[in-house]
Protein backbone atom coordinates (compact mmCIF):
# COMPACT_ATOMS: atom_id res chain seq x y z
CA UNK A 1 0.00 0.00 0.00
CA UNK A 2 1.18 3.69 -0.97
CA UNK A 3 1.79 6.28 1.91
CA UNK A 4 -0.47 8.55 2.51
CA UNK A 5 1.13 11.91 2.20
CA UNK A 6 -2.09 14.00 1.35
CA UNK A 7 -2.78 13.36 5.15
CA UNK A 8 0.77 14.46 6.36
CA UNK A 9 0.47 17.69 4.05
CA UNK A 10 -2.82 18.37 5.39
CA UNK A 11 -2.39 17.29 9.18
CA UNK A 12 1.02 19.82 9.05
CA UNK A 13 -1.17 22.22 7.06
CA UNK A 14 -2.88 22.39 10.67
CA UNK A 15 0.20 22.42 12.41
CA UNK A 16 -0.43 19.38 14.15
CA UNK A 17 0.85 16.68 15.72
CA UNK A 18 0.57 12.57 15.00
CA UNK A 19 -0.76 12.44 18.75
CA UNK A 20 -2.73 15.73 18.56
CA UNK A 21 -4.73 14.18 15.14
CA UNK A 22 -5.52 10.67 16.86
CA UNK A 23 -6.43 12.51 20.34
CA UNK A 24 -9.28 14.62 18.60
CA UNK A 25 -10.20 11.17 16.12
CA UNK A 26 -9.85 8.93 19.35
CA UNK A 27 -7.47 6.67 18.19
CA UNK A 28 -4.00 5.90 19.34
CA UNK A 29 -1.05 7.41 17.54
CA UNK A 30 0.64 4.05 16.34
CA UNK A 31 -2.78 3.96 14.18
CA UNK A 32 -2.14 7.21 12.41
CA UNK A 33 1.71 6.13 11.80
CA UNK A 34 -0.03 3.34 10.16
CA UNK A 35 -2.29 4.79 7.95
CA UNK A 36 0.34 7.63 6.53
CA UNK A 37 2.89 4.66 6.27
CA UNK A 38 0.41 2.86 4.42
CA UNK A 39 0.36 0.13 6.34
CA UNK A 40 -3.34 -0.23 7.32
CA UNK A 41 -6.43 0.67 5.79
CA UNK A 42 -8.63 2.54 7.93
CA UNK A 43 -12.53 2.33 7.72
CA UNK A 44 -14.55 5.05 6.40
CA UNK A 45 -15.84 6.13 9.36
CA UNK A 46 -12.34 6.62 10.75
CA UNK A 47 -11.68 8.07 7.03
CA UNK A 48 -14.95 10.83 7.90
CA UNK A 49 -13.75 11.63 10.90
CA UNK A 50 -9.71 12.34 10.16
CA UNK A 51 -11.18 15.02 7.13
CA UNK A 52 -13.73 16.58 9.53
CA UNK A 53 -10.85 17.29 12.07
CA UNK A 54 -8.51 18.68 9.00
CA UNK A 55 -11.14 19.99 7.22
CA UNK A 56 -10.68 17.75 4.00
CA UNK A 57 -12.66 15.49 1.74
CA UNK A 58 -12.74 12.03 1.57
CA UNK A 59 -11.55 12.54 -2.10
CA UNK A 60 -8.67 14.99 -0.78
CA UNK A 61 -7.20 12.62 1.86
CA UNK A 62 -7.86 9.54 0.10
CA UNK A 63 -8.74 9.38 -2.80
CA UNK A 64 -6.40 8.17 -5.73
CA UNK A 65 -3.59 9.97 -6.96
CA UNK A 66 -3.60 10.45 -10.22
CA UNK B 1 -33.08 -8.74 23.72
CA UNK B 2 -30.40 -9.21 22.27
CA UNK B 3 -27.75 -12.06 20.53
CA UNK B 4 -25.77 -14.24 22.14
CA UNK B 5 -22.63 -12.32 21.32
CA UNK B 6 -23.97 -8.99 21.90
CA UNK B 7 -24.55 -10.20 25.30
CA UNK B 8 -21.32 -11.09 25.41
CA UNK B 9 -19.93 -7.70 24.61
CA UNK B 10 -22.81 -6.29 27.39
CA UNK B 11 -21.14 -8.70 29.83
CA UNK B 12 -17.77 -8.06 29.26
CA UNK B 13 -18.35 -4.37 29.28
CA UNK B 14 -20.20 -4.66 32.63
CA UNK B 15 -16.90 -6.54 34.03
CA UNK B 16 -13.98 -5.17 32.61
CA UNK B 17 -14.95 -1.92 31.04
CA UNK B 18 -15.17 -1.08 27.93
CA UNK B 19 -12.83 -1.92 25.04
CA UNK B 20 -9.55 0.40 25.08
CA UNK B 21 -8.54 -0.22 21.52
CA UNK B 22 -9.45 1.41 18.25
CA UNK B 23 -10.30 -0.43 15.19
CA UNK B 24 -6.54 -1.27 13.69
CA UNK B 25 -5.66 -2.91 17.00
CA UNK B 26 -8.84 -4.77 17.29
CA UNK B 27 -7.80 -6.20 14.10
CA UNK B 28 -4.48 -6.26 15.29
CA UNK B 29 -5.44 -8.54 18.53
CA UNK B 30 -7.67 -10.82 15.57
CA UNK B 31 -5.06 -11.55 13.69
CA UNK B 32 -2.86 -12.32 17.18
CA UNK B 33 -5.51 -14.85 18.33
CA UNK B 34 -5.85 -16.09 14.71
CA UNK B 35 -2.25 -16.84 14.79
CA UNK B 36 -2.44 -18.45 18.56
CA UNK B 37 -5.50 -20.22 17.34
CA UNK B 38 -3.72 -22.01 14.23
CA UNK B 39 -0.61 -22.82 16.52
CA UNK B 40 -2.83 -24.32 19.20
CA UNK B 41 -4.43 -26.30 16.47
CA UNK B 42 -1.34 -27.53 15.53
CA UNK B 43 -0.16 -28.29 18.80
CA UNK B 44 -3.24 -30.42 19.66
CA UNK B 45 -2.64 -32.28 16.55
CA UNK B 46 1.23 -33.18 16.89
CA UNK B 47 0.27 -34.16 20.51
CA UNK B 48 -2.53 -36.12 19.70
CA UNK B 49 -0.98 -37.77 17.11
CA UNK B 50 2.79 -38.50 19.01
CA UNK B 51 0.56 -39.89 22.04
CA UNK B 52 -1.21 -42.58 19.79
CA UNK B 53 2.29 -43.70 18.16
CA UNK B 54 3.80 -43.32 21.42
CA UNK B 55 1.03 -46.57 22.31
CA UNK B 56 -1.52 -44.22 24.22
CA UNK B 57 -5.10 -45.58 24.38
CA UNK B 58 -8.03 -43.77 23.17
CA UNK B 59 -9.34 -43.09 26.48
CA UNK B 60 -5.95 -41.65 28.12
CA UNK B 61 -6.40 -38.37 24.98
CA UNK B 62 -9.77 -38.43 25.13
CA UNK B 63 -9.87 -34.69 26.93
CA UNK B 64 -7.11 -33.83 23.79
CA UNK B 65 -9.59 -35.39 21.53
CA UNK B 66 -12.83 -33.59 22.36
CA UNK B 67 -11.49 -30.44 22.45
CA UNK B 68 -9.66 -30.76 18.82
CA UNK B 69 -12.72 -32.13 17.50
CA UNK B 70 -15.25 -28.95 19.56
CA UNK B 71 -12.67 -27.09 18.15
CA UNK B 72 -13.27 -27.99 14.67
CA UNK B 73 -16.95 -28.40 14.56
CA UNK B 74 -17.26 -24.88 15.60
CA UNK B 75 -15.09 -23.31 13.33
CA UNK B 76 -16.77 -25.82 10.47
CA UNK B 77 -19.84 -24.54 11.65
CA UNK B 78 -19.05 -20.85 11.77
CA UNK B 79 -17.54 -20.63 8.55
CA UNK B 80 -20.79 -22.60 6.67
CA UNK B 81 -23.18 -20.27 8.60
CA UNK B 82 -21.07 -17.21 6.91
CA UNK B 83 -20.83 -18.73 3.73
CA UNK B 84 -17.45 -19.23 3.26
CA UNK B 85 -15.69 -22.25 2.10
CA UNK B 86 -12.27 -21.47 2.39
CA UNK B 87 -9.95 -18.87 2.54
CA UNK B 88 -8.15 -20.28 -0.58
CA UNK B 89 -9.91 -19.92 -4.18
CA UNK B 90 -7.85 -22.75 -5.40
CA UNK B 91 -9.79 -24.87 -2.20
CA UNK B 92 -12.83 -24.97 -4.02
CA UNK B 93 -16.78 -26.22 -2.96
CA UNK B 94 -16.99 -29.08 -5.42
CA UNK B 95 -16.14 -32.97 -5.90
CA UNK B 96 -12.91 -33.49 -7.49
CA UNK B 97 -11.37 -30.69 -4.51
CA UNK B 98 -13.06 -32.93 -1.59
CA UNK B 99 -11.92 -35.99 -3.39
CA UNK B 100 -8.03 -34.69 -3.19
CA UNK B 101 -8.94 -33.82 0.42
CA UNK B 102 -10.42 -37.31 1.32
CA UNK B 103 -7.11 -38.78 -0.83
CA UNK B 104 -4.86 -37.15 1.01
CA UNK B 105 -6.34 -37.64 4.60
CA UNK B 106 -6.67 -41.53 3.73
CA UNK B 107 -2.85 -41.74 2.52
CA UNK B 108 -2.08 -40.22 5.97
CA UNK B 109 -4.03 -42.20 7.76
CA UNK B 110 -2.76 -45.26 5.73
CA UNK B 111 0.95 -44.30 7.32
CA UNK B 112 -0.66 -43.74 11.15
CA UNK B 113 -2.93 -46.84 10.95
CA UNK B 114 -0.07 -49.19 9.80
CA UNK B 115 2.49 -47.80 12.35
CA UNK B 116 -0.07 -48.42 14.98
CA UNK B 117 -1.36 -51.29 13.96
CA UNK B 118 1.55 -52.98 13.28
CA UNK B 119 -0.05 -54.40 10.04
CA UNK B 120 -0.69 -53.25 6.55
CA UNK B 121 -3.70 -54.42 5.92
CA UNK B 122 -4.72 -52.74 9.52
CA UNK B 123 -3.05 -49.29 7.64
CA UNK B 124 -5.24 -50.15 4.49
CA UNK B 125 -8.13 -50.64 6.83
CA UNK B 126 -7.87 -47.07 8.31
CA UNK B 127 -7.01 -45.33 5.40
CA UNK B 128 -10.49 -46.60 3.48
CA UNK B 129 -12.90 -45.77 6.58
CA UNK B 130 -10.91 -42.14 6.67
CA UNK B 131 -11.35 -42.14 2.50
CA UNK B 132 -15.27 -43.23 3.10
CA UNK B 133 -15.80 -40.67 6.14
CA UNK B 134 -14.26 -37.69 4.78
CA UNK B 135 -16.44 -38.29 1.54
CA UNK B 136 -19.18 -39.13 3.48
CA UNK B 137 -18.92 -35.80 5.34
CA UNK B 138 -18.02 -33.69 2.77
CA UNK B 139 -21.16 -34.76 0.87
CA UNK B 140 -23.07 -33.75 3.55
CA UNK B 141 -21.12 -30.18 4.05
CA UNK B 142 -21.17 -29.16 0.41
CA UNK B 143 -24.98 -30.02 0.41
CA UNK B 144 -25.31 -27.58 3.45
CA UNK B 145 -22.90 -25.25 2.39
CA UNK B 146 -24.26 -24.75 -0.86
CA UNK B 147 -28.07 -24.50 0.55
CA UNK B 148 -26.58 -21.88 3.43
CA UNK B 149 -24.55 -19.71 0.22
CA UNK B 150 -27.57 -19.19 -1.86
CA UNK B 151 -29.95 -18.32 1.03
CA UNK B 152 -26.90 -15.78 1.78
CA UNK B 153 -26.92 -15.02 -1.61
CA UNK B 154 -30.54 -13.87 -2.10
CA UNK B 155 -31.08 -12.49 1.08
CA UNK B 156 -33.46 -9.53 -0.23
CA UNK B 157 -32.17 -6.00 0.01
CA UNK B 158 -33.21 -3.59 3.44
CA UNK B 159 -36.12 -1.22 2.61
CA UNK B 160 -35.83 2.52 3.37
CA UNK B 161 -38.20 3.57 6.61
CA UNK B 162 -39.33 5.98 4.29
CA UNK B 163 -40.45 3.30 1.57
Amino acid sequence: MAKNLQLKAARAEKDMTQQALAAAVQVSRQTINAIEKGEYNPTIRLCRAICRVLGKTLDQLFGEES
Amino acid sequence: MGTLKEKAVQAANKWLGPSTLDEMQELKTLKIYRNGMIFTWLALMVAIVAQLLAGARLPQIAGEWLIFMAVDIYILGAMIKAGIWSTRRKLKADWPTSLWASAIASVSTLAFGWATSGTLWGGLLTAAITLVLCLVCFAILLQVYKIRQKKLEQEPEEKNDGE
